[in-house]
């Protein structure tokens, strides 16, 4: 069933007055799909995660899924958290300390409304257990879990009930690296299984990049982007969402060729000219930044005496082993590029440098943007 | 997959009114509750020191108890009495429990696990029983120890009928509450010196202080809002203590606030004049507690700093001095437990009190528990002593569990206020409570209620003495508790009410087990509230006692009472022994 939200409100009360936490938000998540709320800290993605789930009354707004209106200040509805059907695996697990495994994930079907018969639950709550590779630690006390397991007993739990509707509020954020890669898996794996419709709330572009199907990039409460994991890290709509996703360096350019926003263009940088995708309100010959991610930034050694491209100069390599980084002083600014790590380069080398073609974007340079760019 | 449930179909105004509305209900309720256990009192209570006469006939207001309190010179010797008492009771306290926690925590004492046991015996110990045992000890004439330091200063030729040590005195009272004050402002501070950073000492050393400078420049200052707030603990809990100046201050002649509010009561008896002095007790009270309250926080906050490492910080080496540090907890020991608990049995034990010697041990018999049985009352005590006890631990932690869960999960507007109702609650005393519950259930509209006389008054007046204490530990408890704990069961379908009792209650049972205790353990030896509102049929067993102490003046009786006492609770006290030490250390 689709999930809809439409034209969310919630603010909080502060110190100083109501702060807003969530500001007109209004999306749709098709079934079965892997939404993403992506959003740095205080962006409010956890908010609206809440507003679904029940456990925050929004100020106004509409949720629905499918036929069912979970909430709707309009028709002055609001469903309590437990009669919405719903599974929920939290930031801190939420595993509840006093109960086994098995009590913990036969929680739902005990207690709650979707309660079932005694002779149903064993088979019902092995059967999930063995969804998310826990068979047999069913009679451990939770808290003799490790991290990652507590994480799927959590999922386990929400999983249990067969809900229409899994919310996810940053699972992976408390685990090492390790485990985190192997849990995006599984959770993708489990998902896509299913076929259970998800809203996944993280602040990890890699993460977001990684599971999504469709991602809603958010700051301060409201949606700055919304699209597939490509869309947003190649068609970025602003420098916010650029830097935010992935990593980007910003060099000042001025346009030479304006097209319709989101068309190949051409701008000048430090004099010569480069085609790239032209942003929303780049005009001609107007000041603008490129966006030019590290990996689309070709550098070799020598002064390339042709004159027919960039020239840099090296100030710091840093060796990776699998891919190799290196800051070039380059029309003012410093670029950093990422390099196949067979590179041979040193410090203070003088080098040139090529952009690929038609996947840097520029975005119109005002002083909002500029604002945004030193507070980055 | 299948679809899910269809929720259970409502109307959707009343489905809207019920998730705004059932939250506030609950909080409307206890608000109710609290106001009517705290704030009507302290009502009645001002209200009343305007007025004379008896309680259940109110007059006209009048400002005649103010004059006739405040014009009177003993007024002021009791006001300095009260200042005297608590200012020298605290120093003897915190002095005692300082060395205590510095011994116990930052040197090689041999045996500290032992010197912490013998620190917390003494709890169990009711104040009344060892201001007693101390009288049985300590009096002019048939002290034990001063017969004893008769014949021992007769042999250098020194004859005296009386004395030499007088327990009737401020000393006797300074010794017997500060003494007894010790384990609770150990368990106060001891956190303190635990959690310091041996570093900070460490680098005052290497920078060339001695050892000495070192504590008097770092070790001290870093100590001094721990140290600020036991002193202030102890000064106010000195300044509430009824037992000590009931039983020796009284027989001296020296009253203090708590004495000459309960005999402002019974000997004028002026209610009026006692609600006066009460009104003026209470405003010293709250400005004390709200100080504390500054500095007990601050405390806290700087603790979040220090605490958490598992080092042990240096500690100092004694030297040939080790065993007689642990000594001074021997000795301790000894004063506040052993002394006073073999003179109590001696005394049960004997026929007529006759001093501890061979001859009498021979003499020993079972005759005053007898006699206890056939005391009229003594079984309806008992059963009284019983119920209060258990209704008041049961209905306060009860209470406090739900003042808390809204105070800390609820967002709803004068949460507040239920905190500050109980604060207000802790900065009361006792005997004031007692007082202020007289005035309530005598006058209209209380008075309907028929609750003077009965148990019931008791133990509600118990419940709002003990209330702030055991909304701070459930408040502790519930701010532990993740609240997403509790989301999870929401979300995974249980309503509210499953949700507390499934998840919320079970997660803070050890902390209001330890609460429940820590009531039970007072209410059951509670002395002024008891006493303030006993009338017959609803004594208590500490209102027997005295009066078979202070009445017949069967002194053995009393003292064959007090171990039956004194027996019940080591029982309790050891059964419960680990709810216990985690609940004072919470005070």
């Amino acid at each position: 069933m689709d999930l809809m939200i439409r034209n969310l409100r919630k603010q909080f009360p502060s110190k100083e007055g109501e702060v807003r936490a969530v500001h007109d938000v209004s999306f749709v998540a098709s079934k079965g799909s892997f939404f993403t709320l992506l959003g740095p800290s205080g962006s409010g993605k956890t908010t609206i995660l809440r507003c679904i789930g029940g456990l925050e009354m929004p100020d106004s707004g509409e949720i629905c899924i499918g036929e069912t209106t979970y909430f709707s200040s309009e028709k002055r509805i609001a469903l309590m958290p437990e009669e919405r059907g719903i599974g929920m695996v939290f930031q801190s697990y939420a595993i509840w300390p006093h109960m086994t495994v098995f009590d913990n994930v036969a929680f739902p079907l005990r207690y709650g409304i979707r309660r079932i018969r005694r002779a149903e639950l064993r088979p019902k709550v092995d059967r999930v257990l063995e969804l998310v590779q826990l068979e047999g630690l069913a009679t451990r006390m939770a808290t003799q879990l490790s991290g990652g397991q507590q994480q799927r007993v959590a999922l386990a739990r929400a999983l249990v009930s067969e809900p229409s509707l899994l919310l996810l509020d940053e699972p992976l954020s408390n685990l090492d690296a390790n485990l985190r890669e192997e849990m995006r898996v599984q959770i993708r794996r489990i998902q896509k299984t299913l076929g259970l419709t998800t809203i996944y709330v993280t602040h990890d572009q890699a993460e977001a990049l990684s599971m999504s199907d469709q991602i809603a990039l958010l700051r301060n409460g409201e949606i700055v982007q919304f699209g597939t994991p490509r869309e947003l890290y190649e068609k970025p709509g602003d420098v916010f969402t650029s830097t935010f996703i992935g990593t980007s360096n910003q060099v000042p350019g001025i346009v030479e060729q304006p097209t319709t926003p989101g068309d190949v263009g051409v701008v000048l940088l430090a004099g010569r000219p480069l085609s790239c995708v032209i942003g929303k309100g780049c005009l001609s010959k107007r000041n603008v930044v490129v966006s030019v991610r590290p990996e689309d930034i070709e550098v070799k050694p020598g002064n390339g005496s042709d004159g027919g491209s960039w020239k840099g100069t090296v100030r710091q390599v840093v060796y990776f082993g699998d891919s190799m980084n290196c800051e070039i002083d380059f029309a003012g600014t410093t670029l950093r590029a990422r390099l196949h790590p067979s590179t041979m380069l040193q410090d203070g080398e003088e080098v040139t440098i090529d952009f690929k073609t038609d996947r840097c974007v520029a975005f119109p340079c005002e002083p909002d943007n500029n604002g945004l760019l030193r507070s980055l | 997959m299948e679809a899910i449930a269809t929720p259970r179909p409502l109307s959707a105004r009343w489905n809207w009114v019920r998730l705004r509305i059932a939250p506030n209900l609950l909080f409307g309720l206890i608000a109710l509750v609290l106001l009517w256990l705290i704030l009507v009192p302290l009502g009645q209570l001002i209200l009343n020191s305007f007025r004379v006469g008896h309680p259940a006939v109110p007059t006209p207001l009048t400002l005649e108890n103010y004059r006739v309190g405040f014009t009177t010179p003993l007024t002021y010797q009791m006001i300095w009495n009260t200042v005297y008492f608590a200012g020298a009771g605290t120093l003897f306290t915190v002095s005692i429990a300082i060395l205590f926690a510095w011994l116990t925590e930052r040197t090689d004492m041999p045996w500290r696990n032992l010197a912490w046991s013998l620190l917390l015996v003494p709890l169990a110990m009711p104040g009344f029983l060892f201001a007693m045992a101390w009288i049985f000890l300590l009096d002019n004439r048939i002290g034990i120890a001063n017969i004893w330091l008769r014949s021992l200063l007769a042999y250098f030729g020194w004859d005296m009928e009386t004395g030499p040590i007088n327990i009737y005195s401020m000393g006797g009272m300074i010794f017997l509450d500060g003494l007894r004050g010790v384990t609770t402002v150990f368990l106060l501070i001891v956190g303190a010196f635990r959690a310091m950073d041996p570093n900070l000492e460490e680098a005052a050393r290497i920078s060339g202080a001695k050892a000495w400078t070192t504590f008097r420049r770092i070790t001290l200052p870093t100590l001094l809002p721990a140290l600020l707030a036991a002193f202030l603990y102890s000064f106010i809990s000195s300044m509430e203590s009824f037992e000590a100046p009931l039983l020796v201050g009284l027989p001296g002649n020296i009253y203090v606030y708590s004495t000459m509010i309960f005999f402002s009561t019974r000997l004028m008896p002026s209610h009026g004049l006692a609600a006066a002095f009460a009104v003026s007790y209470c405003v010293v009270a709250i400005f004390l507690v709200v100080i504390y309250q500054r500095v007990a926080l601050r405390q806290t906050e700087r603790f979040a700093t220090i605490t958490g490492k598992g080092y042990r910080p240096r500690v100092t080496r004694l030297g040939r001095w080790r065993p007689a540090a642990f000594g001074l907890f021997a000795g301790y020991f000894f004063l506040a437990v052993l002394l006073p608990l073999f003179i109590l049995i001696w005394a049960a034990l004997s026929p007529s009190y006759t001093q501890p010697s061979w001859d009498g041990l021979t003499k020993l018999s079972l005759i005053h528990f007898r006699r206890l049985l056939d005391e009229p009352g003594i079984l309806q005590a008992t059963w009284n002593t019983v119920l209060i006890t258990v209704t008041t631990a049961t209905l306060c932690v009860f209470l406090s569990f739900f003042v808390s869960w809204i105070v800390v999960r609820t967002r709803i507007h004068g949460r507040m206020i239920l905190d500050s109702l109980t604060f207000l609650a802790h900065s009361i005393p006792g005997i004031v409570i007692a007082l202020a519950f007289i005035f309530v259930y005598l006058q209209e509209p209380f008075r309907s209620l028929h609750l003077y006389g009965t148990v019931w008054i008791v133990s509600l007046a118990l419940i709002t003495q003990y209330i702030a204490f055991t909304t701070r530990t459930t408040n502790a408890a519930i701010t532990q508790i993740h609240k997403e704990l509790e989301e999870a069961a929401r979300i995974a379908g249980v309503g509210r009410i499953t949700t507390l009792l499934r998840v919320t209650f079970p997660l803070v049972l050890p902390a209001i087990a330890a609460a429940w205790i820590w009531v039970a353990a007072h209410a059951v030896r509670a002395f002024s509230v008891p006493l303030m509102l006993a009338s017959e049929g609803n004594w208590t067993l500490s209102v027997i006692l005295w009066n078979i102490w202070d009445e017949q003046n069967a002194l053995t009786m009393a003292a064959a009472l007090g171990v039956v006492f004194i027996v019940s609770l080591a029982l309790l006290t050891f059964f419960g022994r680990r709810m216990i030490v985690r609940a004072f250390s919470m005070e």
